[in-house]
């Protein structure tokens, strides 16, 4: 892996358990994984693909995500915790209890980690107090959006949480472009966050997976919208001229490295994802050690009020 | 036959984009030989089917794949 100078800070990660993510949804991801494989299958392909999923979401405690971030020289992760329960009703856990489980992690970890937490704005009431709960009791630092369960960033049921970020100075981490077919993919558009970042300048929103679906439209609001950043989570799957796009565009101070942990740990490590990003043909090998800086560690750090060095 | 020469031959059968005529235990199963996840998948078919190893313990063991010498440690390991 190319040497840096410095330490990483991962700005999109999550903790690899079945114990936040349903059923439903990984089912989804094992339909297009058995579509996608050539050749005569197995019957219950489908039912395996889900096994080696689930196989490989046992790390509640977020152990495992440490001895990686170690292994690729990352100091801090940012997890998300988007909440799935509304949409999809096979949830193991209440958001309530997975926010209390974050805690846990977060108090267990708290050099290590941040936890950017998700409430779904149909709770209505109860999740704005749960969010409150989530930043004043267990010391998150920030909001995760999933739209594609069913609400756009621009819902006016989300200003509440964007008050409360405007007044704690916290960062809003939104989910753009597909995710499983368990859910809808047409509410994940980076234009819908342009409204709230609009009525709320002070409070800095990201577009998650910016370089992997819609480059165009999130280096446009990158670069008109002071408030609005972009994160290199999944582009590993993205087509590399998404990355070169990204790469050329003048944001470099609103790039955030993101692993995606544990979205490709079927085939790679954190440790493997940064050196896929800073070597071979990738757009980003090339870059000035003041530029790494900034993607690799100090955007994310500034977002979260954190000190840069 | 071994189940180093097994392996290597399960690993050609996943048409990896990046497999280079000779293997090497210390080779990266992604960054060397362009395996993807859809690839460890297809691995791990061919190997309950040629090794009779029950997939339920394959598939706790697929995400340490990481290298062609952990393939074949692993299923030493199951097979034994």
């Amino acid at each position: 892996m190319a040497e840096l100078s410095f330490k990483i800070v991962d700005g999109h990660a999550h903790l690899a358990s079945t114990h936040f993510i349903p059923q439903s949804f990984l089912m989804g991801v094992a339909a297009n994984m058995e579509r996608a494989l050539p050749g005569a299958l197995p019957g219950d392909a489908k039912t395996k693909l889900y096994g080696i999923l689930v196989a490989n979401l046992q790390d509640h405690d977020g152990t495992r995500l440490i001895g990686e971030m170690d292994n690729g020289g990352i100091e801090k992760a940012v997890i998300l915790l988007p909440d799935f329960s509304y949409a999809l009703k096979d949830c193991k856990y209440t958001i309530e209890e997975m926010f209390a489980q974050h805690a846990d992690v977060l108090a267990n970890n708290k050099e290590r980690f941040s936890v950017l937490a998700g409430v779904d704005p149909r709770w209505g009431k109860d999740g704005i107090a749960l969010f409150e709960k989530g930043i004043y009791s267990y010391g998150f630092s920030g909001l995760k959006l999933y739209p594609p369960c069913g609400y756009r960033a621009n819902d006016r049921s989300l200003y509440p949480y964007y008050e409360i970020c405007a007044k704690e100075g916290l960062p809003v981490l939104v989910h753009t472009g597909g995710t499983s077919p368990a859910l809808s993919f047409e509410e994940a558009r980076p234009i819908f966050i342009d409204q709230p970042a609009r009525d709320f300048p002070e409070v800095n929103f990201i577009l998650a997976h910016g370089a992997s679906v819609y480059e165009e439209e999130s280096i446009m609001m990158c670069t008109h919208r002071p408030n609005v950043y972009l994160d290199l989570s999944a582009s590993a799957a993205a087509p590399l001229k998404k990355l070169q796009a990204i790469a050329s565009a003048p944001i470099k101070h609103k790039i955030i490295y993101g692993s995606d942990w544990p979205l490709f740990s079927g085939k790679s490590s954190p440790r493997d994802d940064v050196s896929r990003l800073l070597s071979g043909d990738s757009p980003f090998s090339g870059l000035s050690e003041q530029d790494s800086k900034k993607i690799f560690r100090n955007n994310i750090l500034k977002l979260l009020g954190e000190q840069t060095d | 036959m071994d189940i180093g020469t097994k392996v290597e031959q399960l690993l050609r059968n996943t048409n990896a984009p990046g497999l280079p005529s000779n293997l090497h235990p210390e080779m990266s199963l992604y960054s060397d030989l362009g395996l993807d996840s859809l690839a460890l998948a297809s691995l791990a078919f061919q190997v309950e089917e040629e090794f009779g190893v029950p997939f339920d313990e394959l598939a706790a063991r697929v995400a340490d794949f990481r290298t062609v010498g952990d393939v074949v440690r692993i299923l030493s390991e199951l097979s034994g």
